[in-house]
């Protein structure tokens, strides 16, 4: 048996990963876990990026609309499971922005306080929130793919319909003040509660709750990516046409893994939610829809784990470095020079370029193991 | 015996320009046709009609009985014609048994190839038979970006066999090939002969004479004859369109 493979030493890189997300709660404080969680929730958007940009070929440049998609839906959720909600002079929960701008007289009720409140009502139930969370960037993705891939809309096309529908829906939900509190986003929110137990984002069980989804995220995608379809989704990615004349339907799998990834957003945004405890509109902003393509890029969009890692570590250096004044400003800066430097120097992103190093390790080994063997 | 493809005044017009002008021609099951013709004459444009790549703009194709004019490509393909086109095409970042992967098109649903491991025993005897027969048993772990010419063309038989269609088109398969790679390739041609229809399009007729039983001669989108190498060698009509201008044994 050789032991000392390629497939095993990624395998061995996923373990090292996951053992290391696991024992982290014994060197942090609840603070520091508060933060890596968050990082974990990108990590994850690098994965789903890894999944939609690496393996499918699609630059999806408006993630933050299915990750917002998802933030907004448990937001909306917890907001009315905030005690705010229920101190609004009413028996049923009420948001308290809807009553700053709802007519004089209205009822306090979300049947009817204002035009769209009656919307809310079916959030009462947390679980409903979590169910949409993932229910409707899938179903957007369903739609926006299946109309894009059908008719062979490709490349750099997707990369700007994804971002301007994610800019449009921004705009949207920046308008819709009396529903869902417009610019200023959900806040004071309560918490996601299970069995009784309230996911406080300063509790390392809410750490844990993150740190668990992502890693069975990571794994499920790693799955994924080793089926069949995984292969043929690489195929399509390399040439597309040559694909559909072996009779797959190159639509149907674009869109299949348009909305997995989607989906995964969507959970970050839930996740994320529960660790940052607020849902705002510059979750849609173009930048942050850009920033977790740099992550990808940087840390080796071919490979999952690795643009989870580059996501995890650009936003731990930039933390770092947000401790110093004066690199605060240049920050920008800097994620610019180290994408340029990825690019240049490593078009395969970090994970590629230490993959490469390890190729080269295993072929000397081996070529060692016969020398020997021959003497 | 019953024709498995049947070409009936099939047109295309790009703009005013018909590349296939009223172009008829019938296969029979387990038949190997010759289609050659100069440059520009149609030949590939005749395949991309029959694939589904082209829409074509009159006459009608039918396959197996069906009607499969201006089909979806991967209807077309999923009735039972495979492919190997005129400029090799492989998926260049998957390996060379991944690409024999891939084309092994048992099941082609995003659902049950879930269910799928990328590497599966049971398809393992047929990717190693594709692998003999395209002598590229060493090469399986490499990427097919880094085969050489010949040997790209050769892993594309490979995996129009894993394919396994009941009428393969190939376009100039021997294309660029030493006289060595194609002797070897009219060696897998050969054995392809027989359980699947084949039409190839070739210009070396050396090549042609060491696999042909009937060759169809296009001309401007049209037929212009049809008929075994020395029927069509000694027909003065090809000779004046076109092995007079030097062309057939080589272009
Ligand atoms: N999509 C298209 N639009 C316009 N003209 C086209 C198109 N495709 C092919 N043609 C023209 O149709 C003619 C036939 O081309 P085709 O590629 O079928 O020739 P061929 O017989 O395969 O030639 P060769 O031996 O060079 O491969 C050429 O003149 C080509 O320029
Ligand atoms: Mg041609």
């Amino acid at each position: 048996m050789q032991l000392l493979t390629r497939t095993n030493l990624q395998l061995a890189a996923y373990g090292l990963f996951i053992v290391v997300v696991m024992l982290l709660p014994l060197f942090m404080d609840v603070f520091w876990l508060n933060r890596i969680s968050k990082y974990l929730v990108f990590g994850m958007l690098g994965i789903a990026i890894s999944m939609s940009w690496g393996y499918a070929g699609i630059l999806n440049l408006g993630q933050g609309l299915f990750f917002g998609f998802g933030a907004y839906m448990l937001a909306m959720s917890l907001k009315l499971a905030s005690p705010t909600s229920l101190a609004q002079g009413s028996d049923e929960p009420v948001p308290d922005f809807m009553l700053w701008t709802s007519e004089p007289g209205a009822p306090i009720d979300l049947c009817c306080i204002n035009q769209g409140s009656f919307l809310w009502i079916p959030f009462k139930e947390q679980w409903f929130g979590v169910a949409m969370g993932l229910v409707m960037p899938t179903l957007i993705a369903l739609v926006l793919g299946y109309a894009m891939f059908r008719a062979r809309i490709a490349g750099v096309y997707v990369a700007i319909l994804t971002l301007a529908l994610c800019l449009l829906v921004r705009l949207l939900v920046i308008d819709a003040q009396p529903l869902i509190n417009g610019f200023n986003g959900l806040t004071d929110l309560g918490w996601f509660t299970v069995g009784g137990l309230e996911f406080d984002p300063y509790l390392v069980e809410t750490y844990y709750l993150i740190a668990i989804i992502t890693c069975l995220v990571l794994i499920g995608a790693r799955w994924l990516v080793n089926t069949k379809v995984g292969v043929v989704l690489q195929a399509i990615r390399d040439n597309e046409e040559r694909v559909r004349y072996l009779g797959y339907d190159v639509a149907v799998y674009k869109v299949f893994f348009f909305c997995i990834s989607a989906a995964i957003a969507g959970l970050a945004g839930m996740l994320y939610v529960i660790a940052a405890e607020f849902a705002s509109p510059t979750f849609m902003n173009i930048g942050f829809s850009i920033s977790m393509v740099v992550w990808a890029a940087v840390g080796g969009r071919w490979s999952l784990l690795g643009a989870c890692l580059g996501a995890i570590l650009l936003n731990v250096v930039e933390a770092t470095v947000s401790e110093t004044e004066t690199l605060v400003e240049a920050w920008q800066l800097i994620i610019g020079a180290i994408f340029l430097f990825v690019v240049l120097v490593m078009p395969r992103g970090l994970a590629g370029f230490i993959q490469q190093g390890a190729d080269w390790g295993l072929d000397w080994l081996h070529q060692r193991v016969k020398e020997r063997r021959i003497r | 015996m019953a024709a498995i493809l049947e070409i009936e005044e099939l047109e295309v017009n790009f703009r005013g320009f018909r590349a296939v002008d009223g172009f008829s021609m019938a296969v029979e099951e387990g038949e190997l046709r010759v289609l050659i013709g100069a440059n520009g004459a149609g030949k590939t444009t005749l395949m991309d009609l029959i694939t589904g790549r082209t829409k074509s703009t009159g006459g009608k194709v039918t396959f197996l009985g069906d009607n499969i004019t201006n089909r979806q490509e991967h209807k077309i393909a999923r009735r039972g014609i495979g492919r190997k086109f005129q400029v090799p095409s492989v998926f260049k970042d998957l390996t060379v048994r991944e690409n024999l992967e891939v084309a092994y098109t048992r099941s082609l649903s995003v659902w049950r190839n879930l269910a799928v491991r990328a590497k599966p025993r049971r398809v393992d005897r047929q990717i190693e038979r594709a692998l003999e027969l395209s002598s590229l048993t060493e090469e399986n772990t490499n990427l097919a970006g880094n085969l050489s010419h010949g040997q790209t063309q050769w892993l594309e038989l490979g995996m129009v066999l894993m394919q396994n269609p009941k009428l393969v088109l190939l376009d100039e398969p021997t294309a660029g090939m030493t006289a060595l790679e194609t002797e070897k390739t009219s060696e897998i041609i050969n054995s392809l002969k027989g359980e699947h229809s084949i039409i190839v399009v070739e210009h070396d007729m050396t090549f042609v004479r060491s696999i042909c039983e009937v060759i169809t001669v296009m001309h401007l989108g049209k037929k212009l004859a049809e008929g075994t190498v020395e029927q069509i060698e000694n027909d003065p009509t090809v000779i004046d369109a076109y092995l007079g201008s030097g062309g057939i044994t080589h272009a």
